[in-house]
């Protein structure tokens, strides 16, 4: 059995492991994870019912004579130790029936359930009253999380949900949600109405067009969430259960298909173009999957393999080249869970300039451009109808279009940016790459500029960086604070959008930007600030030396051929 | 036929659209422009990929180049990139052989048909490039402040010598700092970070950093300078067996190394790099090494100096490495060549029946519609033209021309003094600065530099690779 403080470390190591700094954390603690997080973090202990042994180690820790007890917020090896506890709130969120209206007197049901409480009473059991007892603990999480250089996402409600909003905001789907939305991936599979090898944002677009297909208010209500931010991470949970389904089950295999899941890394596109040669080429680029622990994987083509390297949070550096129509799949070996690379079948890619480096030239799948931002699009000449009817409407702009040197049938719009909101004026019939290209974030934050660390998120103690808002609106309210002391922010006004500001100069330190609009949140990004002291040396990917016959020189080594290894 | 009597040349194209609407967006743009006596005709075709072609026959060429509304044709067309001229009818027959070649014959639209005065900024819809390219084809792009070449010191000064003891000596070495735990990067990143250290005052001084960063043995780069890597930490030996550090370094590195040993640092000659940092206590033979974390460790590299001497090749061997354009269009650029007051303009430079005329020397190029410019030495024995590092392209430049190079060397304070206008080709030079460990010092006259640490032997060896004489 493992203990309380065992299960505290595995479940924060799960949630962190592979996510890029500056992500925003869901604690979304269901059944699967407990047994994902059992199977990997705590493959020592031998269980075979992590679920039961997870309400084991909570029970023991947290009910003394038939009550319950807060646990306190300390840390344990540097984790609150109430992750367990606030996990099993989540957990409790998670159980609410679909059928279930969001009220005290329901969750309240399920968590007393979780906790193994029988002492005949409902509503808050005793040891979380007052209500809002436990809120301590839900904002200590939240301030390590800042610390660790992540986003919190827990939040109050309001009025008589307030306190119960905190497991709830957590719980991204609820029980059953994955069973449904998995037997109607298969369904629409069979009708080819679903591509078994989409990536993240085509498979998003598919959603967003088809919620109604889903036999459940609760799964349309999802997919049209407003908030943005918690729609990339329902996105983001509803991908993962996609691209790990094991199509080739049986349907009478496929109530066990997701307690075996295969695991897959999706491709992306990494374009780069050699200004001498005069080439461009696009090389598949793929994503780390979300808590990987760091396995020396290697992907298989035409028998030969090729090491999966990590490039930055997020994504092992780019491989070989690749059609950018994709619909391929490759083997990976050397992870006990991952067992694919898919390059998906795509019809256009959106390609942003490089977030760390925007002068290198280079530009990759790393995520939707924003409003004025410059991108490439590529894509088949089949969309050119679009294009120029989206630049006639005056909501995108480009400098010129090329076709592409690297695939016939492709063409590049080089310079592109998206400079209008109203969206909604124009009409299209190309549902896809209208539906990417639609600025539906309000605003994006851009940090540039100042001396940058890589992999470390953030920038040197005197040479911070520059901050640009890039929206529809002229102007909105900037919001910059200290995560060591949150309550009082070092910047808040309002100021112009579309241009680089400078922010106050920062020491040392953690720090959260927020941008709002009539006092919502619209945005947030964190970045810290790091002293010269902390440096480290880090090994470049891929070195230079002076290659002479006979030998190598690196700086001042000298290295004779027979010394140089492979 | 009469029209197409008058052509002498042909400028291709190629474009993926249909070739029908290619064609009528030429002649939407040659009508508006009325341009039709520079392009009276275009021959066209498309071969089975879809890919069409299109010939535009000039009367004449501008000194080798499109006239100046031809070029502003493929520009608005988006065509200029995908052009190449000039080629007689001949080449154009073989060149679509078993495709249908159809003619077209241009026309100027009567000017009652131009909306505007400013005709020559309508453009034909679709494939085009908007009114900011339409300017750039009226006038080349000028040469901006922005370092394009990172070798080319050709429009750079040599920046002042910092006289006085400053803090820049500690902006050097945050610069080192930062560039160890970056790893790797561009060299608009490096330009970016010298400037924001306030290292340089021109961006263009950024080259200089870059350089001796090199010599140093701190810093690696791609052959065309535009990527650089944090070159390995080690501990190289001087000549006079003194240990220095050279390569990655940070704060934590430091301490790790200070734990077993003194360090003892100066600044630079004239404060132009990061600190020079000696160790003292500290026995170590060739392959040792002190680890610094799983993937760091910090290397015995000996007597690098002495080594590298030995296995460089000669000056001939050294050319022979160099990156070479074998292929280059003399008729795109103008030139000026190198001489004892600097750049001057050169027309001497002309290929034909791809024989390039002109002596052996060092060039600059500048293109004539984009305006950028590199430097190259155009070697006439084996017609090439070479790219390099820029004084390693002058020292071959004044060998060519028989200019006797010489070097003194002092074998009592083991000093090695080279003419300022003989600078060494950067991977010699670096030879001459691991000796030490510190860049030479410049003279106060501004015309020597001087090398410290640098053995008779050294020099020797050197100087004869190089086709130095060497005074005493």
């Amino acid at each position: 059995m493992a203990t309380y403080a065992q299960w505290n470390k595995a479940i924060a190591e799960y949630f962190l492991s592979g996510l890029p700094l500056g992500s925003t954390v869901y604690l979304s603690i269901d059944d699967d994870t407990l047994t994902e997080i059992g199977d990997r973090f705590l493959k020592s202990q031998s269980v075979t019912d992590w679920v039961e042994d997870f309400l084991w180690a909570v029970r023991s820790t947290c009910i003394r004579e038939g009550l319950l007890h807060l646990v306190g917020a300390t840390e344990i090896e540097g984790i609150p130790r109430c992750v367990v506890f606030l996990g099993a709130m989540v957990l409790a969120a998670h159980r609410m029936a679909d059928e279930d209206a969001v009220s005290e007197s329901n969750y309240f049901l399920r968590l007393r359930q979780v906790f193994g409480l029988n002492d005949g009473e409902s509503g808050r059991p005793r040891g979380l009253q007052p209500p809002g007892l436990e809120e301590e603990l839900w904002l200590k999480w939240g301030e390590w999380l800042l610390r660790k250089g992540f986003l919190p996402t827990a939040e109050a409600g309001r009025g008589s949900s307030r306190y119960i909003n905190y497991p709830l905001s957590q719980a991204l789907l609820r029980k059953g949600d994955k069973r449904r939305l998995e037997r109607e991936f298969r369904r629409q599979a069979a009708t080819h109405h679903l591509s078994k090898v989409w990536d993240r944002d085509r498979l998003a677009s598919w959603l967003r067009f088809n919620s109604g297909s889903f036999n459940s208010n609760h799964l349309r209500d999802i997919f049209q969430q407003r908030d943005p931010i918690r729609s990339e991470a329902i996105l983001d949970s509803v991908f993962d259960l996609y691209s790990s389904m094991n199509w080739n089950v049986s349907s009478s295999q496929q109530a066990s298909a997701l307690s075996n899941p295969v695991r897959r890394i999706t491709g992306g596109l990494y374009r780069a173009e050699d200004p001498i040669a005069g080439t461009i080429e696009y090389r598949l680029y793929p994503r780390e999957p979300r808590r990987w622990q760091g396995t020396s994987m290697r992907a298989q083509r035409r028998g030969e393999e090729q090491p999966l390297r990590p490039d930055r949070p997020g994504w092992f550096i780019p491989i070989w080249s690749e059609n950018p129509a994709g619909g391929m799949r490759y083997k990976v070996h050397g992870d006990p869970q991952i067992k694919e690379l898919v390059m998906p079948e795509r019809e256009f890619w959106i390609l942003v300039s490089d977030p760390e480096n925007e002068d290198s030239g280079v530009f990759a799948s790393w995520g939707s451009a924003g409003m004025h931002e410059i991108f490439i699009l590529l894509c088949l000449r089949k969309y050119e109808p679009l294009m120029k009817r989206l630049k006639q409407a005056g909501l995108i702009e480009w400098d010129h279009v090329m076709p592409s040197l690297a695939s016939d049938g492709w063409i590049e719009y080089r310079g592109c940016r998206i400079v209008s909101a109203d969206w909604n004026e124009a009409v299209s019939d190309d549902d896809d790459l209208y539906d990417a290209l639609w600025p539906n974030v309000p605003v994006s934050i851009s940090l540039r500029g100042g001396l940058r660390v890589s992999r470390q998120n953030g920038w040197l103690e005197g040479y911070g960086p520059e901050v640009a808002l890039y929206s529809s609106q002229k102007s909105l309210r900037l919001v910059v604070r200290d995560v060591r002391e949150f309550n009082v922010p070092i910047v808040d006004e309002v100021v112009d959008t579309n241009q680089h500001l400078d922010l106050p100069k920062q020491t040392r330190g953690d720090y959260l930007l927020q941008v709002f609009r009539e006092n919502a949140l619209l945005s947030q990004v964190s970045f810290r600030i790091i002293p010269w002291n902390s440096l480290r040396c880090l090994k470049p990917e891929l070195s230079y030396g002076v290659n002479l016959p006979g030998f190598t020189l690196q700086g001042g080594i000298l290295r004779l051929e027979e010394q140089i290894d492979g | 036929m009469g029209r197409e009597n008058k052509i002498r040349c042909y400028i291709g194209f190629y474009a993926d659209e249909d070739s029908e609407v290619v064609l009528q967006k030429l002649k939407l743009t040659v009508g508006r422009l009325r341009c039709s006596h520079s392009v009276p005709v275009v021959k066209f075709a498309h071969n089975s990929q879809g890919r069409s072609y299109f010939f535009l026959g000039v009367p004449k060429l501008e000194q080798m180049c499109p006239p100046k509304e031809v070029w502003k044709v493929l520009t608005l067309l988006g065509c200029e990139k995908c052009s190449w001229w000039p080629m007689d009818i001949k080449y154009v027959q073989w060149f679509l052989k078993g495709a249908e070649i159809d003619s077209h014959f241009f026309e100027d639209l009567p000017e009652s048909d131009l909306e505007t005065k400013d005709s020559a900024a309508k453009l034909p819809p679709g494939n085009l490039t908007n009114a900011a390219a339409l300017e750039l084809a009226e006038q080349p792009n000028v040469a901006t402040n922005y370092p394009t070449e990172p070798f080319d010191l050709s429009d750079s000064r040599v920046p002042d010598e910092i006289l006085e003891d400053t803090h820049i000596d500690r902006q050097y070495d945050q610069l080192l700092f930062w560039l160890s735990a970056r790893a790797e990067g561009s060299w608009g990143i490096f330009v970016n970070a010298c400037n924001l250290l306030g290292l340089i005052k021109d961006l263009r001084e950024a080259r200089y950093v870059l350089r001796r960063m090199m010599l140093l043995g701190h810093v690696d780069c791609s052959p065309d300078g535009s990527r650089w890597s944090i070159s390995p930490p080690a501990i190289v030996q001087s000549s006079s067996d003194r240990e220095f550090l050279c390569g990655q370094r940070t704060p934590e590195l430091l301490d790790r190394i200070s734990s077993q040993c003194a360090l003892d640092d100066k600044p630079q000659p004239g404060h132009q790099g990061p600190t020079h940092i000696e160790m003292s206590r500290i026995s170590l033979e060739d392959s040792d090494s002190i680890a610094i974390s799983d993937s760091i460790e910090v290397m015995f590299a000996g007597k690098s100096s002495e080594k590298l001497a030995k296995l460089l090749p000669d000056l001939a061997g050294w050319k022979g490495l160099l990156t070479s354009y074998d292929k280059l269009n003399p008729y795109n650029y103008e030139f000026e060549v190198w001489g004892r007051e600097g750049f001057v303009p050169c027309d001497a430079i002309i290929e034909r029946n791809d024989i390039y005329t002109g002596e052996s020397g060092l060039y600059y190029l500048k293109h004539k519609f984009t305006g950028l410019g590199t430097s190259l030495y155009f070697d006439h024995r084996d017609q090439r033209w070479l790219k390099g590092d820029w004084y390693g392209l002058r020292f071959l430049a004044l060998q060519s021309s028989g200019k006797r190079c010489s070097v003194r060397h002092d074998s009592k304070s083991n000093e090695l003094r080279i003419p300022l206008a003989q600078q060494w080709p950067a991977l010699y030079e670096r030879a001459l600065v691991l000796a030490s460990g510190f860049l030479p010092l410049r003279s106060k006259n501004g015309k020597w530099l001087t090398y410290q640490d640098v053995s008779a032997d050294l020099s020797l060896t050197l100087a004869n690779k190089l086709n130095v004489f060497q005074e005493e």
